[in-house]
Order: C-alpha cells, then sequence, then structure tokens
C-alpha cells in the first residue's frame, strides 16, 4: 500500500538519514560550484537560476500565473472527483450500466490525454473554462474507473450485515460503499491528479496567455534562459509538493486501512 | 455473480439489493476494470442480449451524437460522426498519414524501450543493493513526481525540434513506472521462497530463472503497462507542442486550419492506437502469468 514503507534501507536512523543526504547535497554542491564560472548560454549558474527564482516566482508572477495555473488544475481536478465518484458509485451499484457502457469508458481512458488538447482549443478557446474542462475530462477516467471497482468489490458480509441492520440507501452510500472503496477511489485520485498536472502544463504551453508552462516555453523561446530554468525548477517542485501532500492526505484518510492491513 | 444477476437486474433504475461483489474474481487493483469485466462474462455463456448490450449501447450513443449534429445541435466545430469516418477513410491510406502514423509509433518504441531497460536495470539494482538505495532514494523520490513534459522546453532547447525529443521524453515517463514496480518487485519477493531455493541448492542462474523472475514479473507487468500509457501521452504531447513529425502534429495542424473531420479521425486514430496497446499488453500479459492464480494486487 503505502510504497515508501516497503524500502529495506542499509542503516536506518540517524545514521541512515546522513547516508541518503550525501548524494542529494553532493549533487547541488557540484551543481553550484561547478556552474559558477559556467560560459554556457544553455546552462546558466544556479545561482543565477535561483536568483531568477526568487525575483520572478516569490513576486507578482505569484498572482498573475502561479495561482491561475494552480486554480485551474484544482478546479479541473475537483469536477473530476466529484463527477468519477457520483457516476462511478452508480456505475458500481448497477452493473449493467458498467457494463453496458465499457467499450465507451475504455476508449477514453486509452485515448492520450494531451490529444484531446487541439480539439478543446476548437470547441471552447483559449480562456480558463476549455482548460478547467479539459483537466475535469482527463481526470474523470481513473476515478470514474477505480471508484467502479471499489464499490464492486466490497465484502459480501458487510453487504449482508448492513442489509439487517436496515441502513437506508443514503447511509449505504455513506458509510458502506465510499468507505470500502476509499482506497481505491484514493488510488484513482492519485493518477488523476498527476495528468491534471501534466495536462495543466501543455495546455498552458500550447494555448495560453497566462500560467507556469506558458512563461517557461515562452522563456526558451526568448532566450531567457535563467526565467527558463527557474520554471523548469518550480513544475518539478510543485508536481513534487503537490503528490506530497496528496500522499499525506491519503495516508490520514486510510489509517484505518493500512491498520488493518499491518494487523 | 454477474451472470444471472444482470439478467435479472431488469431496467437500471430498480436496483434492489445489491448482487453480492465478485468476491471470487481476486482480480487486479486499480484501472484494471476492464480486465475483471471481461474475464468474468467470458466465463459463462450469456444470453445474446446482455452480450450484445456494450455494442448496442456504443452503437446508440454514437447514433445519438450523429443525430445531435443532423439536427444542427452542435455547433459547426463538431462534425457528425459519418462525416469524420469519411474523413479518416480518406486520411488513412495517404502516405502522409502512414508517415505520421509510423513515426509516432517509433517514437513511442524507442523511448518505451529506452525507459524499461534503464528503469529494470535501475530497480533490480536498487531491490539488490540496500546501499544504492539508500544512497539514491531521496533524489528518485524526488525526480519521479516531476512529470516529463517538464523538460521539454529543456530538451526543445539543446536539441532543436527533433524526433529525438519524444525519444527521451518517452523514455523520462516510462522510466519511473518500471523502475518502481522492478524494485517493489525484487524487494517484495518473499524471504520463505528464497530460503527454499538456498536450501535446494539452487545455482545463481537457477534461482534467477525460477525465483527472482517469477516474483519480479507481476510487477513488471504491471509496470510495462503504465509506462506505455505514459510513452504514448508524452510523444502525442511533445507532436502537438513541437513540430516533431508525428500524429500529434497532424491534429495540431488540422485543429488550427479548421479541418475539423480530419483532426476528430487522428484523435480517433490514437485512441484506437491506446486501446490496442493497451490490449495487447493485457494479452501478452495473460499469455506470460498464465500460471499465475490471479494478478497480483499491485498499487501503482
Amino acid at each position: 500500500m503505502t510504497a515508501q514503507t516497503i524500502g529495506k534501507r542499509w542503516s536506518t536512523g540517524l545514521g541512515g538519514v546522513i547516508v541518503s543526504l550525501i548524494v542529494p547535497v553532493g549533487i547541488l554542491v557540484v551543481w553550484w560550484f561547478g556552474s559558477l564560472n559556467t560560459g554556457s548560454p544553455f546552462f546558466p549558474s544556479l545561482q543565477s537560476i535561483l536568483e531568477t527564482f526568487a525575483e520572478t516566482w516569490l513576486s507578482e508572477k505569484v498572482v498573475t500565473d502561479v495561482l491561475p495555473s494552480l486554480g485551474r488544475m484544482f478546479a479541473g481536478f475537483a469536477i473530476a472527483v466529484v463527477v468519477g465518484v457520483a457516476v462511478g458509485v452508480l456505475f458500481g451499484r448497477i452493473r449493467i450500466l458498467a457494463y453496458a457502457f465499457n467499450p465507451v469508458l475504455q476508449f477514453f481512458r486509452a485515448l492520450p490525454a494531451t490529444a484531446l488538447i487541439p480539439v478543446s482549443i476548437v470547441l471552447l478557446g483559449i480562456g480558463d473554462t476549455p482548460k478547467i474542462l479539459l483537466i475535469a475530462f482527463v481526470s474523470v477516467f481513473p476515478v470514474l474507473l477505480n471508484t467502479i471497482d471499489g464499490v464492486r468489490n466490497i465484502d459480501p458480509v458487510v453487504e449482508d450485515v448492513v442489509r439487517s441492520y436496515r441502513f437506508d440507501k443514503a447511509q449505504r452510500v455513506r458509510w458502506v460503499q465510499l468507505h470500502a472503496a476509499s482506497p481505491q477511489v484514493l488510488a484513482g485520485m492519485r493518477v488523476a491528479l498527476s495528468m491534471a498536472f501534466v495536462v495543466m502544463v501543455v495546455t498552458e504551453m500550447l494555448a495560453a496567455t497566462n500560467g507556469i508552462g506558458y512563461v517557461t516555453l515562452t522563456a526558451q523561446q526568448s532566450f531567457q534562459i535563467s526565467l527558463m530554468w527557474s520554471g523548469l525548477l518550480l513544475l518539478g517542485l510543485l508536481g513534487i509538493i503537490i503528490n506530497g501532500l496528496f500522499v499525506l492526505v491519503e495516508r490520514r484518510l486510510l489509517r484505518w486501512y493500512v491498520q488493518d492491513q499491518e494487523d | 455473480m454477474p451472470s444471472t444477476d444482470l439478467a435479472r437486474s431488469g431496467p437500471p433504475t430498480q436496483a434492489g439489493p445489491p448482487a453480492p461483489a465478485s468476491a471470487g474474481a481476486g482480480g487486479p487493483v486499480g484501472d484494471d476494470t476492464a480486465t475483471v469485466i471481461t474475464r468474468a462474462t467470458r466465463r459463462r455463456k450469456k444470453p445474446l442480449w446482455v452480450r450484445a448490450l456494450p455494442w448496442a449501447t456504443t452503437i446508440a450513443l454514437i447514433a445519438f451524437v450523429e443525430l445531435l449534429s443532423r439536427l444542427g445541435v452542435f455547433p459547426e466545430e463538431v462534425p457528425s460522426f459519418t462525416s469524420v469516418v469519411g474523413a479518416a477513410l480518406e486520411v488513412i491510406p495517404t502516405p502522409e498519414f502512414l508517415e505520421s502514423l509510423w513515426a509516432t509509433l517509433e517514437q513511442f518504441a524507442v523511448g518505451l524501450a529506452i525507459g524499461v531497460v534503464i528503469g529494470v536495470a535501475l530497480g533490480v539494482a536498487l531491490g539488490t543493493i540496500p546501499l544504492l538505495y539508500q544512497l539514491l532514494h531521496y533524489v528518485l523520490d524526488f525526480m519521479r513526481f516531476i512529470p516529463a513534459v517538464v523538460y521539454l522546453p529543456l530538451l526543445l532547447l539543446v536539441m532543436g525540434a527533433r524526433p529525438g525529443v519524444a525519444y527521451i521524453l518517452a523514455a523520462v515517463g516510462a522510466v519511473w513506472p518500471m523502475l518502481f514496480q522492478t524494485y517493489y518487485g525484487v524487494v517484495g519477493i518473499p524471504q520463505i521462497l528464497k530460503d527454499t531455493g538456498r536450501v535446494f541448492g539452487l545455482t545463481n542462474a537457477q534461482r534467477l530463472r525460477h525465483v527472482v523472475i517469477p516474483s519480479v514479473s507481476p510487477f513488471l507487468a504491471t509496470g510495462l503497462r503504465i509506462a506505455a500509457a505514459h510513452a504514448l501521452v508524452v510523444v502525442v504531447a511533445v507532436e502537438i507542442i513541437t513540430t516533431v513529425i508525428g500524429l500529434g502534429r497532424d491534429i495540431a495542424v488540422y485543429s488550427s486550419n479548421g479541418i475539423y473531420p480530419e483532426m476528430y479521425a487522428l484523435v480517433g486514430v490514437v485512441g484506437i492506437l491506446g486501446l490496442l496497446i493497451n490490449w495487447g499488453l493485457e494479452s501478452l500479459e495473460r499469455w506470460q502469468l498464465h500460471w499465475h492464480s490471479s494478478y497480483r494486487e499491485v498499487t501503482a
């Protein structure tokens, strides 16, 4: 379940952490000093990248580019989660629906998300709405399919118990089906989140007038190399932070599940 | 189980008491709904109308869309399904299309191959040498969450818009799932299996053949499926953003020139490509892992 806990460590505790830090710190040190007096136009010094980073991304660009990017991504993701879970519960309970729509769902899941970007530009233009809708559309499928699967595979004994306790339908959905399906729903949400991030970046590179992806690609095209590097750094950091936060939320929500697994 | 309940449950609105979940299936976790459904259905003979249902629904949906566009409900940017099919039939035999299709497949295959080789090699190394894992795991955990497209501006800067960019980015997209699945597979080999192998005095080669590979291969199969999906997404993204030859570029060109039926036709082709790749890998998996009672539960 939690991938990180499987790791076999050469040594644990403080000594282990120090050993683990050798390579990351080494990379940063080599990068910093190795690039200090670089003449290469493509690989500016880490110092100037960080300076540009502080100048650009920690100033007014937070409001003009970073927040719009993140806002679009989370808006699309939120729509996808709500729709995906709702339709997923419906399809998971009413099997014949899931069965009937299976070919359509499979097609749209297999379709590479990025191929839809030109379509969304044609249909909806280049504002915020098409990006949000496209992100929602693309990330709904992992949530939907995992919810169907999770709701479908509930332990029959649990179902019987719930029925004999006379839970009504809403209670069954809230306390039994969503609960039992939540590990899979969250796994689907994690896939959806990373797809939302990719689509956010690519839509901004293609058709946008603001956003981190837009700034980074235009920086490359106009040879503002430090700016480009700082954009890459920001995108990388955001990818990691967003994923890290999601893992924290997931662990918190699934404490019961992880404990069950360990018992 | 599905067969009888599906037939009996009648109109979808009347849900009734839910059918007991297919507990016996114990199928794979995650995005593998399809395999579960098809495998469960294939096992028993079903009435014809139930077997025809997915196709009937799909055809009905297509007919519905066709009807709406004929009635002029959609804006003119949405062509009717028949005109998309017509465009597809016209475009597909042209040499330009075949060249683009081949370019996309080549970029996908080369990138995937590079990513898989590097991923498996690194995964095995990290899984067998704990010190190496300890040294690298912060860096790897850091880098795995950076989406491959993020590197695109840098590669464009250094290499220009060439197919090489697609190779490298597809490889980056493929390497992470492969690496971590391999690693989990290698680390997850049950101690009792290893001990048994040692007690029987297996040589290293025999251990590899009879203990390591069978334990790791379900993980590899999952990793390969995720890696292939990533690689295709990345290849199409590179083609759309840059001018690297391929179906993605053609979609973007049709889109910006307002040739919509052709654009949708190519999107359909790319989607079918994704389906075929997925289906091919699943068949390979079933064929290779037929000995495996059920696919192991792997969280990607």
